[in-house]
Parts: C-alpha cells; structure tokens; sequence
C-alpha cells in the first residue's frame, strides 16, 4: 500500500481540511448547544468561520516581537501536527495521515509541541495574564495527565500494542470489543482527564472565559488569533479523534468518526454545563485523587 | 652508621654550654639548638639511607658491652624513621618558635633539647628501665617547654600535664620492678624471648608498663590534659607533642608489643578504637582550631595504636610486622607531618587572630595538610587506609571498618570545616600573610605529596595516566599567574592528549563515557575563558577533575579505581569551594562525597576484582549504594542543589553535564562486571527502579519551587539522572539503550542550558530569575540554545528528547512496570513547569531598565553553545547517529527490544520515526509560518508595557512581570510532596553525632582533680578488663 509521497500530502491536505471545517462546525454547534441550556439563542453554528475571517482580516497586527509572532505558529503547526500523526479513520488510506511517523507516545507527546510554543509567545507579549495563565495551564495539566497515562498504559497493556492504527483493529467486531466495553475503568480515567484537557468547566481557570481576558491569548490580535481559533478546531478534532481510536473502537468511515466524536465532545459540554469552576490547587488535588485511582484500578485490571 | 651515643652526648654537651653560649648572644644560642637538632636528622636519614640500601640494623652498646651487662641501642628501620621522624618535627617547631626563644628565659632552649633527645632515647633504647629514664627526660623537657613563654593557660595546662605524666611514670616504676623481679632482665629482646612474664604476675607486670604508656598515648577518656595543653601551648611546641612525642610514644608501644598477650592486645586495641572514634566525635562539636587539631591528635594516635594492636591480635592482613609497619607506619608518618604543618599554620592563623582567607601558598598548604590528614589521596594515609581497610573486611571485622570509616568521614567533616573557613575568611577582612611561618607547613606539605607520590608509583598504581590530574594541577597552579587564556587551552589540550593516550585502552562503554567526562570538562575549560585575568585556581581545579574522571575510566584495579575517584571527589569538592559561596555547599559536597566514598571503599575491599568492578552479594550493594550517593539518588541527594548553585558558573555545568555520568559510568561497569546483573538479582532492580523514580519526581517538583536559576537547573539535574537510573534499572536491552542515550542526551543539553545561563548571570549579575525578564531581544543566541535545551528536556518531539522519552516508556511498559510508568509521565509533566518557568522568567515578560545595556554571552559561552546546538539538530534529525553506538555497545549481551528498520525505530509495543518526525514537523510548520506572514497586515512593533491591562497603565517591569512565586497554586496543591524531608534526616543525624559529641565533651571539665581522676579510673578500668579478657 505505498503510495507517492506527493499524493501522500495531498491526501493529507484533504484529511486536514475535513477536520478543520468538522471542528468548527463542532465548536459553533457546542457553543448553540449551550446556549440552548442556559435559555438563551446563542451564536450561528457558523459563527467560528466568522471570527477567523474577522480577525484574519484586520488592517492592523500589533507585534511584541519574534517569538510572540511564533507563538500561534507553534500552536497551529502543534494542532495540525497532532493530527498528522493520528489516523483519522481505521482502513482509510486518505485519513491515514502520518501516523507512520510514530506511535501513541508520540502524539502525547506532540500535543506539547503547540502548548510549549504558544506558551512562549504568550509570554513575550509581556502581559501578566498571559503568564498567569500559562502557569495555572501547566499546572493542572500535569495534574490531568496521570490519570490519562495511566488509562494509556492500560490500554497498552490490554492490546499489547501503542500502535493506534492496531489498537483501533483490536476493537473491531462489535461495541463489545471497544475498550470502554472491555476495560470502562480506563475510559473513565481518560474522559475525566479530557475534561481537564479541554479546559472547560469545572476545569476553565486556565483561560477564564467568562471574565475579564485571561490566559495564554490574552494579548493576541488578528491573523494572530486566527490562527488559534483555527487551532483550536483543528486540535479538538485531533484529540476528539485520538480518544476515538482509543477507547470507542475507532471508525471505519467518515459518518462513524463524526457521530462518535460529536457525543465524546459532547460529554463535555454536559459536565462543563452543569459544573461550577475549581480552582488551580482544587483542580490538581481533584486529579491526583479519584481519577488517578480509578487509572490505577484500570491498570490493575488490564495487567491481571 | 653514626653511633647514637655521640647524638646523645652532643645534646646534652650543648645543653650544659647553652648558658654560656648564650653570652655571645641568643642568636649564637640558638644556632646551637638548631644545628643540634639539625645533627639529629642528618643521623636519622643517614640510617635511613643505609638501612634502605639493605644495610642491617645495628646495636650499640654502652660502655664497650652488650646486653644484658649494658643498655643497648638499636637502630633499624622503625628507629631511623622513628629518629628522623622526630628531628625533622623538632626542627620545624624549632623554627616557629624562634621567636619566643629568643625572647624567653634560655631554659626554654634546653627544655628543647632535652625533650627531642629524651624522644629519640625513647625510639633508640631496648632497655625497659633506659626507657623510663628517657619518658622522664622528655616528660621534664615537656613541661617546660609548655610553661616556658610564660603563656598563662599553657602554664596551667603544664600542671596538668604534670600530674597525668607523674601518674604514667608511677605505673611504668612499678611495672619495670615487676618485670624485673620476674624476668631478671631488664632488656627487652631477652625478656620477650623468655617465657617468665607469660604467667598471671607477669601479665600484671606488663600490664603497668603498658597502661603508663597507652596513658602517655592519651586515650579517651583519660586525655584531657593533653587536649588542654595542645590548645594552650605555642603551636610549634603541640607540633612537638602531637608529632614527636605521639612518634616516640607509639615507637615505645611498638617495641613492648613482643611482651603483651592476646588480652593486653585487645585492651590497646579497643582503647585505640574507643579514643578515635570519641576524639573524634568530640572534634566535630569544637569550634576552636588548636583544640579541634587536639582531638584529631588523640584520635590518630588512637588508630595507629589500635592498627598495630590488631596486626598482632588477629593476623590482619598478611598477618606479618610488614603490614603493621606499613599501616601504622603509613598513618602515623601521615599524622606526623600533617598534624605537624597544620599546628604550625593553624597557630600561626589564630596567633594574628586573623580573620580573613588565607594567602594562595599557605592556602594550598593547609588544603595539602587537610586532604592527607583525612586520607584523601595520593597521600601517605591514603595508601595505608586502603590496605588497612583491605584487611578489616577480608578479617570479617565490620564494625571495626565501620568505626574507622565513620571516624574518618568525623574527621573530614571538622578539618575541612576549618580549612573552608580559612579559605574564605570572613567578610571584608584582609588575605591573611603568614610570611616566613608558613615555610614550615609547606615543606611539611611537600613531604606529604612526595612521600604519597613515592609510595603510591612505585607500589599499588604505576600506572602514570592515573597521575595525570595531580601532574595536570600541579603544572597549572605553578602557572597560575599567567592569564586564563593560556591555562583554559592547556587544559583542553590536557584532556585531548589524555583523551590520545588513553582511548586504545578503553573499550567501548568506556570510550562513550569518555566523550561526556574528558569532552565536558574540555567544553567548560573553554567556557571559563568567559572572563579576563587569570582566574586563580579555576584551570588547575578543573583540569584535575576532567583528567581525574578520565583516570576512572583507565583504572583497572579497585585501588586504582578508587584512587581516581577520590581524586575527582577532590578535585570538584575544591571546584565547589571556590565559588563565592561555596563555603557551605562545599562542606556538605565532601562529606556525602566522601561517605559515598567510604561505602564504595568498603564494597571494593571486601569484593574481588575480576577486570571490572566484581562485587557480588552485598559488598556489591555497598558499591552500589556509595554510587548512589554520588548520583545523588533522592535521600541522600542534599549536598547537590547547593553545590552546583553556588560554584562558579561552569563548575556547575561541569558537574551537572560531565561528572554526573561518573557514578553512572561506575554503575554500569558494576553491572557489567556482575554478567549485565545487579548485586541482589531482581530486588535490587526493583528498588533502584523506584529510587531512581523517586528521584526524578522529586527532582521536578523541587525544581518548580525555586526562584534561583541554578538551583532549578540542579534540581532538574537530579532529576534526569533520576531517569537515567531508572532506565537502568530495567536491566534490559532496552533499558541500558534508553539509559546511555539518556545521559548523552542530558550531557547535550545540560550543557547548553549551563553555557547559557552562565551568560545570563554574568550579565545580569543576579541568579535570581524573577530580577530578569524580557532578554531574548538582548541574548537571542543564549535564547534560542535556552529554547532548544528546554524542548530537548521536556522531551518534546521532534527534538531528541523525544527519542529518550519514547525509549523511556516502551522500556518500562515493555519490562511490566506499569506505575512506573504512570509516576514517569508524572514526572516529566512537571517538568514543563520549571523549563517553562526558567525560560519565561528570563528572556521573555517584561524587560527591566537596569538590563538594558545588557549584551550577548561573550564568545566563549556562545561558541560552544552553537556547536551543541548543531548537534542536537543533527542527533535528532538523524536519531541513529546516537542510538546505532549506543545499541552497538549494549549489543547482544540481552534479547534484542528495539531494532532499526531503516529509520525507523521498533519496540515490541510500537515505533518511532525520529526522521519523518522532524520532516513532518518541520513541513507543517514552515506551512503556518507561510500561512501567518502571507495573512500579516501591517504588523507594528509596540513599546514596553503597551498590552491591553485592564483599566491600569503598567509602570514598572517589577509589576508586570509575573515570575515570582510562579506556581504557587501548585505549592498549595503539592507542597506537601516537597518538604525537604531528607534535608531534616540529615540535620537531625548531624544533630544527634553532635549531641554525642558534646556529652562527651563534658568529661573535659578543664580541672586537673578530675583528669587525674580520669586516669586512675581508666587504669582501673583497663585493669578490671584485663581479668575478663
């Protein structure tokens, strides 16, 4: 199945430009979802295509100097990266991406790659919001991240494997092979981490949305911010896609992926709706609690 | 061989004509008193050269007969030493007395007299009843010499002298009638040949004689008055009574020695043992020099006793007198010149009540006298404690290993308290000149380092390469003058020719490690040219320690393993000292250092050599565990963070990216030479696996916390060497993979992060993070090696961190160990915390006024950082030009984990394709750097402080600029992970050997009722022991 390296970016350009215009649908549907719930209309489904056009056009971009225009390249370029070396759908050759590139740790661990680079540039706009909410950001990631390594390990352990294109073809035949049937633990360890990792209620300090601009984009304008939303469309897709692989058996075709990765998403806007705020030690404490024991447990039972 | 008699007569003669020598005046006078002296020596080393040229030991009778009609002296090897032992110590006091001589009333002269020749009559005479006569001329000698410059403590500390000898000579009285009533003879050949003194009177007999001279020796606890007089009597006359007199005493001992059963043995033996490990102990609480060299004092004498005491007792070693001679004699000819310079130097020091740092060439004395007399190498102790320790574990004598070693590293921990004091000195206080009184301490040195060299090239380590780091700093601090420049080259010319000479001989392990240790210290000898003049002391210092991690990886012996790793622990110990406040740090540096030491001294001795470091079972533990302190695994991990903050800037990078691979070096070649396996099979594995976990977690969350730059790097480099232990630990093909490219991988970027931040401070001025802020603009090169270090860190792809991460997971995943993994991952999170930290808080945020003239890093921290920079670029780009050698050196000694398939790396679990990463890395970022500047309208560069804060206008930098206390939040959630436990275990140990020390002290009530008291109950007690033995 060796296909030309030409046509291999060409396909990838395909596979990046469904997932960007999935993502923003995604996002401004969560976002009307919410509306809906909290009784008012709420924003165009649509409405994220218009803020990018917005800000991509703005006459003005206002600069703090290199790395603060590398920040939202590091960001993007860590988006659409995680994404290349994930394969988006089990068996396709057209959503197969880069994922030869490397295996599950990889992505882990190239989902730093844009929050490093965009940290930085947050931090030579200068402003102390951003480098606050780079700290609170770090913080509580590092808190999240034990319970979902250790629902890794387990699934490692289960399939014997952190090759995700196998770890989607070991949960092939039926819902009962999907690892949320065969070890729950783990999937529960996970999606509580997800929560975490897309900053949303109870775990939103990071960026603070309702308030006063708060976080890493607080001094980001234009282009510059386009390109974050962009980001962000494109990132959640990535890792909607990743918990997809890992825990729900995967897709097998384009329908699949969207359906199954709508109601992941989903599950966090229904806690993010019905969940106060922690704060940053609350949250870290929060994680290195009960998910972090539930992880465990998925280890446990995985290895035995 | 010149008859001794006519020394005799010569001392006495000239003591007569004194009083009327002295009317030509006093200088005529004491021109006498030297050139006596003088004669003396030139006897002693005119038997020596005889007897060492094979001649035999000769006697000389008195009066034209031969024993048992005549007292006879002999004269043999131990006498000669012994003779010119004491002329050379006598001579040396002499000089430092000079002065008072001249001043005082001439009976001080002729005390001087008398007590060096009533020393030597000690060491000469084989007369039981002679030798009562010359304790007596010596003892009256003593006295007067104590109270001659009209010192009034030292007056008072003569008394108690006084009583304490009166006591002695009672008991030896009463021993001699004894054993001459029994065995006839007062001639000790012929009564130790006899078999009259073997019964239950003659025991008793011996007993006397030997409790009046292991009273003269000065055991704990009867010895407060000689501590008394040591710290009250002018320093050259103590250098006579801790030198000299403990010679001529030990000599006594030595000689009665035939006469003593097995229960006096073990009397001397466990009051030898009971007085070092006490002086000691007490030592440590004391703060005043000439008391603490007292302590010392008794405590060495102590061990030589309790050394030859055993030698006899229980066959140690070969079993023969040669090993007793060469271990009692090697540590008391140690003790002799060591303690001897430093009385004379601490003396002179406390005679100015001088305050301030020592000059360079009485510095270096006191460094040469301190580091012989805690047995550091190439000193004379060195090589006798070795072999004396050899001995101990072969006899299966633990604890008595055990108290040595534990006395020693006491012993370390004072001395070189007071030499970091004296290198320092306090605040503001001139550079202390001791002129022409530091001529004796210095010539005491330069015997020590002669006398090491001699017996260490032509004994146990010919091998010349091991000499390199001694050659190597020796050369440069004569040229210490000359500027840097030269130095800096020299010493990497040094480690490359080092390099030359030795890369046949190693093999492959060894020459990859050899690439971090010589290439490291070659890089930072560079670095340190960062600043003009000649930086005094830096070159020699870090030469010495790069050829001596050099020297570990040549040695094939454990003595000369460990001769080089005691030379490194030095050398960087002097490294760490040397930084500006180095004084503290330094102190804790060598006393872990050498405790780790110690341990692995211990597992060498008692484990064989089988061409590696072979120690199974758990002397191989104890080996293990000394390298662990040295990695500085959590728990005993307290000296690190200090040393490596507050030594000069490359020191720090030196030992944080280059020494730290030693112990892993070490560890590996254990493990190799077990057949790839720990000491302790699996467990072992296990425990080190989490250990070293516990390290590298440990190491980031106290790296978070820190607002010092270099504390951070020091706690983040715990905690990568927490990693590379941890891989190790695996035991597997894939955890030795993973752990070599770990700690090359760290050697990498370590060193970038070090060569930059050095930058930083010497511009800045300040180590404070939190006082920077917004310098990329300033220090783009230091930026961007800063940035490429912190992604190569954090293991972020496509940088070869990721390799090492990648490698990391698959191997403990793969090996089972799950929780390991889990705590891994945890651990690395963390550390995106301080990188993030360290580099926002330095070069980006908000700028400060006072940094705005501030430029790049001077050439020489930015050379060597760019060339780094193009290797991690090139290793991470193409993963195989490490992980082909690495896997090539692990090679098939394990079933095979990871294998290449072209570029790509396989693991039984998945694969990484280190090239293809960086290609699609690189290609989708070049596309959204294309995609930013094609959609960049009108981009404008704004001042300082123009962000978007709400409602305020930000003034000062101090304000705005969030560094300090940056992850509090994360202290309140965590805190409790990071409470310096182990630095309070450690404190409360010191607290408690201290506390034993001071109840101890309290014995030494300054009364001379209770020291006499002191030493009738510790003969009654001796005497009571006695019947149980």
């Amino acid at each position: 199945m060796e296909t030309g390296i030409l046509t291999r970016i060409g396909y990838a350009l395909v596979s990046l430009f469904v997932i960007t215009n999935y993502g923003l649908l995604l996002i401004g549907s969560m976002a009307r979802i919410s509306a809906k719930v909290q009784g008012r209309v709420g924003q165009p489904v649509w409405q994220p295509y218009i803020d990018i056009v917005k800000s991509t056009a703005k006459r003005n971009s206002i600069g703090h100097g290199i790395m603060f225009y590398l920040g939202p390249v590091f960001r993007l370029a860590g988006g659409v990266g995680t994404y290349m070396f994930i394969p988006a759908v089990y068996g396709s050759v057209l959503f197969r991406n880069f994922s030869d590139s490397g295996d599950l740790l990889l992505v882990m661990y190239f989902i730093f790659f844009g929050q490093l680079g965009m940290a930085l540039g947050a931090s030579e706009g200068g402003h102390p919001y951003s480098a606050i909410g780079v700290s609170r950001g770090l913080s509580q990631m590092t808190a999240f991240e034990v319970p979902f390594a250790l629902s890794v390990i387990a699934v490692a352990i289960q399939y014997r494997t952190l090759d995700i294109t196998a770890i989607v073809a070991a949960q092939q035949g039926g819902f009962w092979n999907w690892t949320v049937a065969t070890n729950p633990l783990a999937v529960v360890a996970a999606l509580i981490a997800f929560l975490g990792m897309s900053m949303h209620n109870p775990f939103s300090i990071v960026i603070a949305p309702q308030e006063i601009p708060i976080g890493p984009p607080t001094e980001y304008q234009s282009n510059l911010l386009g390109m974050l939303q962009t980001n962000r469309a494109i990132f959640n897709g990535a890792k909607l896609v990743l918990y997809m692989n890992l825990y729900f058996g995967g897709a097998t075709d384009i329908v699949t992926m969207v359906v199954k990765t709508f109601l992941i998403y989903f599950i966090n806007v229904f806690v993010g709706q019905a969940f106060p705020r922690f704060r940053v030690d609350q949250s870290i404490r929060f994680f290195l609690g009960v998910p972090t024991l539930i992880g465990i447990a998925s280890v446990i039972i995985a290895a035995i | 061989m010149v008859n001794p008699l006519w020394l005799f007569a010569l001392s006495l003669g000239a003591a007569f004509l004194l009083p009327l020598v002295d009317r030509l005046g006093r200088r005529i006078a004491l021109v006498l008193v030297h050139g006596v002296t003088a004669a003396w020596l030139a006897a002693g080393l005119s038997w020596l050269a005889v007897l060492l040229s094979g001649g035999e030991a000769a006697e000389f009778g008195t009066a034209g007969f031969r024993a048992p009609l005549a007292i006879v002296l002999r004269v043999g090897l131990a006498e000669a030493a012994g003779v010119t032992a004491i002329a050379l110590t006598g001579l040396l006091a002499a000089f430092s007395l000079t002065r008072s001589l001249r001043e005082a009333p001439l009976g001080g002269a002729m005390a001087l007299l008398m007590a060096l020749m009533g020393l030597s009559g000690i060491v000469l005479t084989r007369d039981l009843f002679n030798l009562f006569v010359f304790l007596e001329i010596s003892a009256i000698g003593t006295y007067g010499l104590l109270g001659f410059d009209d010192r009034k403590p030292a007056l008072r500390s003569a008394f108690k002298y006084m009583i304490a000898g009166g006591l002695a000579s009672s008991l030896y009285l009463i021993g001699v009638i004894y054993v001459y009533r029994l065995a006839d003879t007062l001639n000790l050949d012929i009564a130790a040949a006899g078999t009259a003194l073997s019964g239950p009177a003659g025991t008793a007999a011996v007993f006397f004689l030997l409790a009046a001279l292991l009273v003269e020796l000065k055991p704990f606890p009867a010895n407060g008055w000689a501590v008394d007089a040591y710290e009250t009597a002018h320093p050259g006359i103590s250098a006579i009574l801790s030198g000299a007199s403990a010679t001529a005493l030990l000599l006594a001992l030595w000689k009665i020695l035939p006469l003593l059963g097995p229960a006096h043995l073990s009397l001397v033996a466990g009051s030898g043992l009971a007085t070092f490990a006490a002086g000691n102990l007490v030592g440590a609480r004391q703060d005043r020099p000439l008391r603490m060299l007292g302590y010392s004092s008794v405590a060495q004498v102590g061990l030589v006793a309790a050394v030859a005491a055993l030698a006899r007792l229980g066959g140690l070693g070969d079993g023969g007198a040669d090993f007793a001679a060469a271990v009692a004699g090697g540590l008391l000819l140690n003790h002799l010149l060591a303690k001897t310079g430093l009385f004379l130097l601490a003396g002179a020091v406390e005679d100015d009540d001088a305050r301030g740092r020592l000059a360079p060439l009485s510095l270096a004395a006191a460094g040469v006298l301190s580091a012989a007399l805690v047995g550091l190498p190439p000193f004379p102790g060195f090589w006798a404690k070795w072999r004396l320790v050899r001995a101990l574990a072969d006899s299966g004598l633990w604890w008595i290993l055990a108290i040595v070693l534990g006395g020693s590293l006491l012993e370390a921990f004072y001395v070189f308290r007071w030499l970091g004091l004296r290198a320092k000195g306090e605040a503001g206080e001139a550079p202390v000149r001791l002129g022409i009184r530091s001529a004796g301490p210095v010539l005491a040195a330069l015997l020590l380092a002669a006398a090491g060299a001699l017996a260490g090239i032509r004994g146990p380590v010919p091998d010349l390469l091991l000499w390199a780091p001694w050659a190597a700093a020796a050369i440069l601090f004569l040229l210490d003058g000359t500027p840097g420049w030269l130095k800096g080259l020299l010493s990497v010319a040094a480690a490359a020719a080092f390099g030359a000479a030795a890369w046949d001989r190693l093999d492959g392990f060894r020459q990859f490690f050899a690439v971090m240790l010589l290439g490291g210290g070659a890089l930072f000898s560079i670095a340190a040219l960062r600043k003009g003049g000649p930086r005094r002391g830096l070159h020699p210092l870090l030469a010495a320690a790069t050829l001596a991690l050099g020297a570990i990886l040549v040695a094939r012996t454990p003595l000369e393993f460990f001769f080089a790793w005691e030379t490194m622990t030095a050398a960087s110990w002097l490294l760490v000292l040397r930084g500006r406040g180095g004084e503290k740090p330094a102190l804790s540096y060598i006393v872990f250092g050498l405790g780790g030491a110690f341990l692995l001294m211990a597992g060498l001795a008692a484990g064989g050599w089988d061409g590696g470091i072979a120690a199974a079972g758990w002397p191989g533990l104890l080996v293990l565990v000394g390298l662990l302190v040295k990695a500085g695994a959590l728990g005993v991990h307290v000296w690190l963070p200090g040393s490596y903050a507050e030594s000069d800037d490359e020191s720090s990078g030196f030992l944080s990216s280059a020494l730290s691979k030693a112990p892993i070096f070490a560890l590996f070649a254990l493990a190799l030479s077990l057949g790839a396996a720990l000491p302790g099979g699996p467990w072992t594995s296990r425990a080190l696996g989490w250990l070293g976990l516990a390290t590298a977690l440990g190491g980031a969350l106290y790296a978070v916390y820190q607002e010092d730059i270099k504390r951070t790097l020091a706690y983040s480099s715990l905690g990568q060497i927490g990693y590379i232990l941890l891989a190790f630990a695996a035991m597997d093909q894939a955890g030795w993979t993973t752990s070599l490219y770990l700690a090359l991988n760290h050697f990498l970027y370590k060193s970038m992060l070090f060569l930059a931040v050095a930058g930083v401070i010497q511009r800045t001025g300040t180590r404070n993070m939190y006082e920077m802020g917004g310098l990329i603009k300033k220090m783009p090169v230091s930026f961007l090696s800063v940035l490429m270090a912190i992604i190569a860190l954090s293991g972020v792809p496509p940088l070869s961190g990721f390799g090492g991460k990648w490698l990391l997971y698959s191997t403990l995943i793969g090996k089972g160990w799950y929780l390991e993994t889990a705590v891994a991952f945890f651990a690395s999170a963390v550390a995106f915390l301080y990188l993030y930290r360290l580099i926002h808080s330095i070069f980006l945020g908000q700028p400060k006024p006072s940094q705005a003239n501030v430029r790049e890093a001077p050439v020489a921290l930015v050379l060597p950082q760019l060339v780094l920079m193009a290797v991690l670029m090139a290793v991470s780009v193409f993963p195989r030009l490490m992980l082909d050698p690495i896997l090539a050196l692990v090679g098939d000694r394990f079933p095979a984990a990871f294998v290449f398939e072209g570029t790509r790396l396989r693991s039984a679990l998945g694969y990484w394709d280190g090239t293809l990463t960086m290609i699609v890395t690189g290609g989708v970022f070049a596309l959204c750097l294309v995609w930013m500047l094609a959609n960049l309208h009108n981009p404008q560069s704004v001042k300082q402080f123009n962000i978007v804060f709400a409602a305020e206008r930000p003034l000062r930098p101090e304000t705005t600029h969030y560094a300090w206390r940056f992850f509090e939040p994360y202290r309140k959630a965590l805190g409790f992970l990071t409470r310096e436990r182990a630095e309070r275990f450690w404190d409360a140990f010191g607290t408690g050997a201290a506390s034993v020390g001071g109840a101890l002290r309290r014995l030494y009530t300054g009364n001379g009722q209770t020291y006499a008291l002191h030493v009738v109950l510790y003969v009654a007690v001796l005497y009571l022991l006695l019947g149980v033995l």
